[in-house]
């Protein structure tokens, strides 16, 4: 999985448990404010759901009414289940909006420092300094790291001021609050930390590929693995380790200033009130305006100037928002004629993740039949007929990533799937190596050809046979191992 | 190593703050955040600093030895022997351009593991004749969330030395079989065992060992095995790198000619079994080993032996000469003539036969030397050029077109 994918869940998941944590002190603060437990699920997909938009698709070609369309769709829901009452709804419409823009607001970062070709300009790859990737740095291009950076530690201190506030307050927590609180909070950090982690790596992945890093396979793997490691010293230290030990605190403090205060000097003041008893400065007069200067022609002019003025004034104003209006709604319209365009886009990258984790799931059965070298072609079979709509739009895929296993298992033996050569020249290849099975390789890469070329319709026993077929090879591949253990098949 | 710490300083004093705040009005998301700001930006940092400093990087292969375009992969290794994660590690070398061909190396990237090495390779290619020096190495180490990059710089410097290229006699426009060397003695003193000439009858007062047995027992009387009687003479090749004689437009080419002119000839002699020295007007270019050769008054000398070590010497020494303008090939042919007594043929490689240089020749001549003048730019006398193949004095004219790197 590529660190992009993963980044925008962790931007989701941090910007619920921010307004998630925030909403427990408030609702702790001012009982008025708890929030229902069904709005939780609604904070994290609408974050979900913002984040991964504005990563994949927002652009500043995006019309504004999507975006309003966006914020409704999950605007709706809450006011329907606030009972259609505008002042319930108020208070989790609110938080719901700012889950979402904070989710909005770190998937717009991931997806502009995606564009760093755009700011490169013409700039060579060799002049793109990329080690210098760091907080201090005054260069143009670590602002998105520093962006993540303010974001955390600023949803730090609200946290820590809203804790502060219920702490002076003197509430006291429930062990349930408390857990929750706790709970919350190990999820902001760590998947605030995780998320730092990620978008500097993601950062570093863009500069290194422009820069053409010969970067190590086995470093995201490793890197995930220190960050995790990390993570966990930071949480055990933030949850385990001591706190309140500090005898100088600011009440303390306060108390001590209070006490001296209390026992300093008195200054005694005379009392300033007038004959009435209500307090009045000496030489003070009402400022009043004279009548008789209202009335003659001064006062028209007076009159008329001033209402020049407003009426200039209100001119002025209607002429801008009036040209504010029109050139909002003239962009609108243009940025709506793409709208259709969209909707394809936001409708295949859907697909297209649908499939990508259902192929994964089907990569991982099909590892697992492999490995178990027995194709159990009946309960395969049979699971087919049980499901045969899903089948049939997977298993032309199917036979791809049968392939891709063959070429594999076949690579380790030197055997190597080339990028010059067609599955045609590679079946070649596989049946000079494997003369005992040549017809079994070659039944494969004609049924290959006829699945993926060709407009003839494979029925789903074919496909089966097809996938069979391909874990006998796979099987054959595995035993060349077997013979030949001292060294690589071939010199292909 | 060296570290380039960047400031931190707004980062450092928020953490105080976050402190004095967490101390002051307590609670645990307060303190949290102080226990967080002091992780990431004192206590990380300081245990990657020291951990950075205990960092190794070595270079696997010592000095490499290359003829052009060949190419050879270059490995480092980075130790850390600590128990540190490093988030990434990046390494360049600095390699200069003649060892590259088209794009730049890439620069390698890698995360490294508590105790554990990375081994890096880069290639290089080698294009001219030279002698370099690869680094130092430009190490930048990372942590994982971006707060700080170290750049080290590390002196593990690398010398690599590209021979010059090394072409057949035929290919340099010469007689595939140049008449020096050993040759047949005109008086017949040491018969050469290595050179049967023939078989004869018994003579009385022959040796016992001479006796061929196999065409003795074909022909049923007693044959003899007759030898050439050779001597070897010691070559001695002179190299004129002043850069007064070579034109200006034809600087580089013809000094790289002579050079490789040299290499060739030497080359082939040794190959021979011959014994062969260099004397030489030019100075050794920077990195150049200077214990490969001895110096004596201004000249580089080394003396005539045999066998591929002498080889290895004197193509070490070529690489890594270059042309001066102090010392004029008369003065050094002066100078050195009697470090070279023992030689009886000398091979002289220069820009241009002119008549000083013929007339300096002739006089080495008549002292019984065998002068043959390889001239790499413009031949002026064309008469010596056809000279017979047993004459004293030859002129050659050197010339790669269509020649075929060996």
């Amino acid at each position: 999985m590529k660190i992009k994918q993963l980044l925008p869940a962790l931007a989701a998941l941090f910007s619920f448990s921010i307004v998630a944590l925030s909403a427990q002190y408030i609702g702790l603060l001012f009982p008025a404010f708890t929030v229902p437990f069904w709005l939780w699920l609604i904070l994290l997909t609408s974050s979900l759901e913002s984040a991964y938009y504005a990563t994949y698709y927002l652009n500043r070609r995006t019309p504004i009414l999507v975006r309003f369309i966006e914020l409704g769709l999950w605007l709706l829901p809450v006011y329907f289940l606030c009972g259609r009452v505008i002042e319930s709804f108020l208070w989790p419409g609110f938080l719901v909006l700012i889950s979402w823009l904070i989710a909005r607001g770190y998937g717009s970062q991931l997806a502009f420092m995606e564009r760093v070709a755009d700011y490169l300009g013409d700039q060579g790859a060799s002049t793109v300094s990329w080690e210098y990737e760091s907080l201090a740095s005054t260069d143009y291009h670590d602002l998105p790291i520093k962006y993540f950076w303010s974001r955390l530690y600023a949803c730090g201190i609200l946290i820590a001021l809203l804790a502060i506030a219920f702490h002076n307050r003197g509430g006291s927590l429930k062990v349930a609050e408390a857990f929750h609180l706790t709970v919350l909070g190990s999820v902001a950090l760590v998947s605030g930390l995780a998320l730092q982690a990620g978008a500097y790596l993601f950062r570093l992945q863009i500069l290194w590929g422009y820069a053409q890093a010969d970067v190590s396979p086995s470093l995201t793997r490793r890197w995930i693995k220190g960050v995790a490691t990390l993570l966990l010293l930071v949480l055990f230290v933030v949850n385990v380790a001591p706190v309140n030990y500090w005898p100088l605190t600011a009440q303390r403090i306060s108390a001590i200033a209070r006490g001296l205060l209390i026992k300093g000097p008195r200054v005694s003041m005379p009392p300033m009130t007038s004959q009435d008893g209500s307090p009045q400065f000496e030489g003070e007069q009402d400022l009043l305006f004279p009548e008789e200067v209202a009335p003659g022609p001064w006062g028209i002019i007076l009159a008329l100037s001033i209402f020049f003025v407003f009426a200039g004034l209100a001119f002025l104003i209607l002429f801008v928002l009036g040209f504010i209006v029109v050139h909002l709604v003239g962009a609108e319209v243009e940025r709506l004629k793409g709208l259709p365009k969209l909707a394809v886009q936001i409708y295949s990258g859907l697909q297209r993740a649908l499939c990508q984790l259902f192929h994964a799931m089907r990569n991982a059965r099909t590892r697992l039949q492999v490995r178990g070298n027995i194709p159990d072609s009946n309960a395969f079979a049979e699971n087919v007929v049980k499901r045969p709509a899903r089948r049939r739009a997977a298993a032309p895929e199917n036979v791809r990533i049968m392939l891709r296993r063959i070429a594999q298992e076949a690579g380790k033996k030197g055997l190597v799937f080339h990028p010059a050569l067609t599955p045609s020249e590679y079946g070649r290849m596989l049946m000079d190596h494997l003369p005992e099975a040549s017809r079994v390789v070659d039944g494969f890469f004609a049924g290959y050809h006829k699945v993926r070329y060709s407009n003839q319709e494979v029925s789903i026993s074919e496909q089966e046979n097809l996938l069979e077929i391909g874990a006998d090879i796979i099987t054959k591949i595995e035993n060349l191992r077997g013979d030949e253990s001292h060294g690589k098949v071939g010199g292909t | 190593m060296s570290g380039g710490a960047i400031d931190l300083t707004l980062w450092k004093v928020l953490t105080f703050l976050f402190v004095g705040v967490a101390l002051l009005w307590e609670t645990r998301p307060a303190y949290g955040l102080a226990y967080l700001g002091l992780l990431l930006f004192f206590i990380f940092q300081y245990c990657q600093g020291k951990a950075t400093e205990r960092l190794m990087v070595e270079r696997l292969v010592g000095e490499c030895y290359l003829f052009p375009d060949d190419t050879r992969s270059l490995t480092l290794q980075v130790t850390n022997p600590t128990l540190w994660n490093f988030a990434w590690i990046s390494i360049a070398d600095r390699i200069p351009a003649q060892l590259m061909t088209g794009k730049r190396p890439k620069r390698s990237v890698f995360a490294l593991s508590s105790r554990s090495s990375q081994e890096v390779t880069f290639q290089i290619t080698a294009r001219e004749r030279g002698v370099y020096c690869l680094g130092p190495l430009d190490v930048f180490v990372g942590d994982f969330f971006g707060i700080r990059t170290q750049r080290f710089g590390v002196v593990q410097e690398q010398t690599v030395v590209v021979f010059p290229p090394i072409y057949q006699i035929a290919d340099l426009a010469l007689p595939a079989r140049l008449s020096f060397g050993s040759f047949k003695a005109l008086w017949r003193m040491h018969p050469d065992p290595t050179r049967l000439a023939g078989l004869r009858h018994y003579q009385e007062g022959d040796r016992l060992r001479s006796i061929h047995w196999p065409a003795t027992a074909r022909t049923q009387t007693l044959q003899v095995k007759q030898f050439d009687h050779t001597v070897t003479a010691t070559c001695v090749v002179f190299l004129d790198l002043y850069k007064g004689n070579y034109a200006v437009s034809k600087f580089h080419v013809g000094t790289e000619l002579a050079i490789t002119t040299v290499a060739s000839l030497v080359n082939y002699l040794i190959q021979r079994g011959e014994a062969c020295g260099l004397v030489s007007n030019a100075i050794l270019a920077e990195y150049s080993s200077e214990n490969v050769v001895a110096s004596h008054e201004g000249a580089l000398q080394i003396l005539p032996r045999q066998g591929i070590a002498q080889l290895t010497q004197i193509l070490t020494v070529l690489a890594g000469v270059k042309a001066q303008e102090k010392k004029d090939f008369l003065h050094l042919l002066t100078e050195c003539a009697h470090l070279s007594e023992g030689a009886a043929i000398w091979l002289w490689v220069v820009p241009k036969d002119t008549p000083e240089l013929i007339e300096r020749a002739w006089n080495f001549v008549k002292k019984g030397r065998q002068v043959l003048i390889f001239v790499v730019d413009e031949v002026c006398h064309q008469e010596l050029l056809h000279s017979s193949p047993d004459s004293p004095l030859q002129v050659f004219h050197i010339s790669t077109e269509g020649a075929i790197v060996s």
